[in-house]
């Protein structure tokens, strides 16, 4: 299918294209310079059109997902979509059932999402469920942080064995880069010990956190993986945790640079406490942001927003505690020898001092980066769900809604960070950045993120002009979460916020060269510790239903 | 307002979650015939299903024989009053949130579920979860449910606010998982498992009754009555509920 679309005006940051009204070419589903003749032609009228939007970190698909699907009805009830025509029905406001999360993703404009987080023996039910969401382009990165056999081979300095592990594991599970939630900290709490600093000993295995995570990052060095090791750090939600988190990044110093960061700190809102007590709980944003702009280091913002939410991670001590605070229900899901993710549903109230001052974390962290460093992201469904974003970027575009909201919430938000003082607007060009470019770059996903030639047409248009007034920041909302058009790999899926085609996306995973002696070094742990065999472990291609491999050269 | 006859024994359930009286109250009768209402999978009028008479008073009247096949009655409503001749079935009165339904005979499961106002009178007994929540939800957060007859199990659980009263027995788990309001039973089963806060009163129990995890803390005047208090259950944290019972059998 050809398509044309006219008098745009394009916001498009790898390609340095600020806000140029120009056309837009797509064949074949992909962006190319010139059509000569038989294209239908799209009007926009001055509308802003983006690079699809990307989300880097969102949980959608796995294991603890479905845990909390199956914990929370009452979170199925707020939200009840009802068949039509193509597209299927679906429930749930913060655990979204599979195909609406396809679409409300594509109603923000949005067609790339990749879910952290899945221990590798639960790839296969992650990948299951990512065949079936709809429109979407996925990937999926494993667990590597309480792996019996890393630590094993950590303990036993046998470097060459891990760089093979993590190859092996990558193209068992059919991932996409290492995901380490919590280094160390999962497992030694499996044993009744809490780690609370990066240089505690793991029980049993008497390795530390630093030696994994250095171990880890060495690996995708050497393996040349296309995304660095992505880090949930140690002491997520503890105030007075920013110290580990500037001592985590100050890892990566010994480390040679390359072309992409070395290190991406996810939700990095939840590491950013100050104070020693839930009383004294301040922001400590600025010193970590000192360090991100130092270091070679990625990070995303991890929001916070108000409202009933899930929260599930892969770090279980966390949430053990988190429900120890709220008393709700809890769910932990060991998964035998990789990890043991926590459920547990929480309210954020704009009443509470902690909440507040969270929330206004989360917003000083991408006001004080540098908008090449910063990605916006919910950590879907921690912070809050992923449909809070045209909010997040409403507020990080104006100020008067940032002073609207400080009003409305706790006088901690004022006292205990500095959000009231920071005067900064996030421009389109920014927001373009944040929302999607910085996301494919550093993830290597080279043809997403831009409109240049070549790149997958996956576009979003906004009803927007290109210097919306910043005072009107509900039109923004408005604008955002009803996208005026979203096009995915050429096809219209999404017009003035109605869902009116559906496609079936791609599940992008690493092809990683192994040495083949490890696989009979694996074997014994399958054999001595596993309840599976290798054979059942390892997920064949024909099990995804649309995929493309990446091939690393390393 | 308004009088509902069901003409017939419908095949499935019918769901009358439309006819609410702040909704009817501004309608004349042709066009409350023509509103909408689920029977089973599909959409019918009103008309299809009930006589409709325009009649004295304020209250909106079901009438008919096979009333306890039709569900969600007063479902979320804010004010005014619904009348039940008869059985009603299930979620009546569920999210209700003001107003009052008088049920002249029996109610079915789910009655006052998630009720946060309002008043529910049932003149015979009550199914099971009666003022509970939905499945996964806290339950009953305000108003009162009065129940002339017995209610089934389940009865109040996850209760945290307002009043449930039962005149005959209730079922298991009475005011199970608790953690504010009052729930009152002739006599109850397992009453106040894993209860947090809030308050259970019994007439009578005995003393296999009486949860574990309830330690007695002596006897106190209630509504000029002498009761025995138990605090509990201690199987939760920091819990603080309170059972009286006031005649303690072997």
């Amino acid at each position: 299918m050809k398509l044309v679309l006219k008098n745009g005006v394009v916001f498009d940051p790898l390609n340095g294209i600020n806000g140029e009204k120009m056309d837009i070419y797509i064949k074949n589903g992909r962006i190319v310079n010139k059509i000569r003749f038989g294209a239908k032609e799209i009007d926009l009228e001055g509308r802003v059109v983006m690079p699809g939007g990307f989300d880097i970190h969102t949980h959608i698909a796995g294991g603890k997902e479905n845990v909390g699907r199956l914990m929370r009805p009452e979170d199925s009830l707020k939200n009840l979509v009802p068949r039509k025509g193509k597209l299927r029905s679906g429930s749930g406001k913060s655990v979204l059932s599979i195909h609406i999360t396809g679409y409300e993703y594509a109603k923000m404009g949005y067609t790339t999402a990749l879910t952290p987080a899945t221990p590798p023996l639960m790839a296969r039910h992650t990948h299951h469920e990512l065949n079936e969401i709809p429109i979407l382009d996925k990937a999926m990165f494993p667990l590597f942080d309480g792996n019996w056999y890393i630590m094993d081979r950590i303990a036993d300095r046998d470097f060459e064995a891990i760089r093979n592990y993590v190859a092996w594991l990558i193209s068992a599970t059919k991932g996409y880069a290492v995901k380490v939630v919590n280094p160390g900290g999962t497992e030694a709490w499996g044993w009744r010990k809490e780690l609370h600093s990066i240089d505690d000993e793991v029980p049993e295995f008497g390795v530390t956190p630093r030696e994994i995570l250095t171990a880890l990052i060495r690996a995708a060095e050497e393996l040349k993986l296309p995304h660095s090791v992505h880090l949930h750090c140690n002491n997520l939600g503890e105030p007075g945790n920013y110290e580990t988190t500037i001592e985590t990044i100050k890892i990566t110093e010994k480390f040679e640079r390359s072309e992409r960061p070395l290190l991406h700190l996810t939700h990095l809102q939840f590491h950013c406490y100050a104070g020693d007590s839930w009383k004294t709980f301040e922001s400590g944003a600025e010193e970590v942001v000192k360090e991100v702009v130092k270091h070679d280091v990625s990070v995303d913002t991890g929001n916070l927003m108000f409202g009933d939410t899930t929260t599930m991670t892969a770090d279980g001590p966390m949430e053990y505690h988190l429900q120890l605070l709220t008393g709700r229900k809890w769910a932990n899901k060991d998964v035998e020898l990789e990890t043991a993710p926590g459920i547990t549903p929480i309210l954020y109230s704009r009443k509470s001092p902690v909440n507040s001052t969270q929330w206004a974390i989360g917003l000083e962290i991408p006001l004080l980066l540098p908008a090449e460093k910063v990605m916006i992201t919910t950590d879907h469904p921690n912070g809050a769900p992923f449909t809070k974003y045209p909010e997040i970027i409403a507020l990080l575009m104006s100020r008067k809604y940032r002073e609207n909201m400080l009003e409305k919430v706790h006088k901690a938000a004022s006292s205990r960070t500095m959000l009231g003082s920071l005067d900064r607007e996030y421009d389109l060009y920014e927001i373009a950045m944040v929302t999607r470019a910085n996301q494919a770059k550093i993830t290597g996903f080279h043809d997403r993120g831009h409109l240049g030639e070549g790149a997958v047409a996956d576009i979003a248009v906004y009803d927007l002009p290109a210097e919306p007034d910043t005072s009107d920041y509900e039109k923004i909302i408005r604008a955002f979460s009803n996208a005026y058009m979203t096009i995915k790999r050429g096809e219209i899926v999404v017009k003035e916020g109605e869902v009116v085609n559906t496609v079936t996306g791609y599940t992008r995973y690493l092809d990683v060269k192994y040495d083949r002696w490890i696989e009979k070094d694996i074997n014994a742990y399958f054999r001595d510790y596993y309840s599976v065999s290798m054979q059942n472990y390892v997920i064949g291609v024909d099990e995804m239903r649309r995929c493309e491999s990446v091939p690393v050269q390393a | 307002m308004f009088l509902f006859r069901l003409k017939d024994e419908p095949e499935v359930c019918v769901e009358v979650d439309t006819l609410l009286p702040e909704k009817l109250k501004k309608l004349d009768v042709r066009d409350v015939k023509n509103l909408k209402v689920r029977l089973g999978k599909l959409e019918t009028s009103v008309e299809e299903l009930f006589d409709v008479e325009r009649v004295e008073g304020e209250s909106v009247i079901f009438e008919g024989k096979w009333l306890d096949r039709v569900k969600r009655i007063g479902f979320g409503m804010t004010e005014g009053e619904i009348v039940v001749r008869g059985n009603a079935g299930m979620y009546t009165g569920a999210f209700m949130k003001g107003g009052r339904i008088v049920v002249e005979g029996s109610v079915d499961r789910f009655a006052g579920m998630n009720m946060s106002g309002g008043e529910i009178v049932v003149r015979r007994n009550a199914g099971d979860y009666l003022g509970s929540g939905y499945r996964g939800d806290a339950g009953m957060k305000g108003g009162r449910i009065v129940v002339e007859g017995n209610a089934g199990d389940e009865a109040g659980i996850k209760m945290k606010g307002g009043e449930i009263i039962v005149k005959g027995k209730a079922g298991l788990f009475f005011g199970g998982m608790m953690s504010g309001g009052t729930a009152r039973a002739e006599r109850a089963e397992r009453a106040g498992a894993n209860m947090k806060n809030g308050m259970i009163v019994l007439e009578k129990a005995r003393d296999e009754d009486i949860l574990p995890g309830f330690t007695y803390t002596g006897k106190d005047e209630f509504e000029n009555r002498i009761y025995y208090v138990f605090e509990g259950d201690k199987a939760v944290r920091k819990s603080k509920g309170k059972l009286l019972v006031r005649e303690l059998e072997q």
